[in-house]
């Protein structure tokens, strides 16, 4: 990890003490600055932290949802002179080469957002299950529909953007909606984003801890709320 | 007058000593506090009147013109209600959000850095 570089990988997390460790060793050597967003666990996830020496740690002192982690994530990096924003989820789903293939669209300037797909070709979902993955396919669908971008994948949480387009984009959704909200944003802002085939492996600990068939109907509420209040 | 009636102006009654308890409001705002509980209490005093007055508006029963009320008023709460709780969680977030950037822990070559800087 370096102090101030121009590449940022910003790591939300909530109650991961057994799986961050590791997650964040994968970026020891790497020459990344790393920031994670503590929000509020209350399982010593803050503190399994704390051992990294190198690393930038913020906490929220109420928890208040992953998207609103990752805005938290976004504007520190943009405030300590970040040029790219990877988004890297911290219970070992996501993969340390994946950062590299985000990364690289953007710094070859083709586009201003790259976004993670398992289905795409050279992509994976190691071990995934079958009802998880027809509720991926569903949710995609959907996002197809509301969003207007021609996407493979969708809430994989591995992304990459540069400054420009960071700060054209502001997470409101606190809670898990704001994946389908950050693809609306990209629609309507018009900034240029290209699919990147990544590797996602489900362990059982992911698996336990990460979305849930029911979850999926309370991020499709507050997608729909979102469109009648604002 | 029967119990019913008795039990409506005692809640009518407590509801505005409530409303004076929480609500710091000014003179003008309890005025009307103080005139929809007094309408309330005459209106359960004289039932006839509200039919009266849904007969001029066009609906058949005066406690079906009261329910309609209700679920209008009601509604509109409900939204301001609403629109309130989104506010405060939007400012909560910035306030947590904007403690949690100040009170960051920097790698502590970042914070020698800083002290080298100082002496």
């Amino acid at each position: 990890m370096k102090l101030d570089s121009s590449i940022w990988i910003i790591i939300p997390a909530y109650n991961e003490a057994l799986a961050i460790a590791d997650v964040l060793s994968s970026f020891d050597r790497s020459d990344y600055s790393v920031v994670v967003v503590d929000d509020a666990s209350r399982d010593g996830t803050y503190e399994v932290c704390e051992k990294f020496d190198s690393l930038y740690l913020l906490r929220h002192l109420v928890n208040l949802g992953q998207g609103a982690s990752l805005q938290t994530g976004i504007d520190f990096a943009l405030s300590r002179g970040a040029k790219y924003l990877v988004t890297f989820d911290s219970d070992g789903q996501h993969t340390r080469e994946s950062v590299d293939r985000l990364l690289a669209p953007l710094l070859a300037g083709e586009c201003d957002i790259t976004l993670g797909s398992r289905f795409l070709a050279g992509g994976e979902a190691l071990n995934i299950p079958l009802s998880r993955l027809k509720l991926l396919r569903l949710a995609t669908f959907f996002t197809r529909l509301t969003t207007g971008l021609k996407i493979t994948d969708t809430h994989n949480g591995l992304r990459a953007l540069t400054d420009v387009a960071a700060q054209k984009i502001k997470i409101t959704q606190n809670r898990m909606a704001h994946a389908s909200q950050l693809l609306t944003q990209i629609g309507k802002t018009g900034l240029r984003y290209m699919e990147v085939p990544v590797k996602i492996r489900y362990t059982d600990y992911s698996l336990q801890k990460g979305q849930k068939m029911s979850n999926a109907i309370s991020i499709l509420w507050e997608s729909l709320t979102e469109r009648l209040w604002r | 007058m029967s119990l019913i009636q008795i039990l409506l102006i005692v809640g009518l009654l407590g509801a505005f000593v409530l409303y004076l308890n929480f609500f710091r409001t000014v003179l003008f705002d309890r005025l009307i506090a103080l005139s929809l509980v007094a309408a309330g209490v005459v209106f359960v005093l004289a039932p006839d009147l509200t039919g009266k007055i849904a007969n001029f508006i066009g609906v058949g029963r005066g406690t079906d013109l009261i329910f309609y009320l209700f679920i209008v008023l009601t509604l509109h709460i409900f939204i301001a209600i609403y629109s309130k709780i989104s506010s405060i969680q939007q400012s909560q977030t910035e306030l947590i959000r904007a403690l949690a950037i100040r009170f960051a822990r920097l790698p502590s070559a970042v914070i020698n850095k800083k002290n080298n800087f100082q002496e």
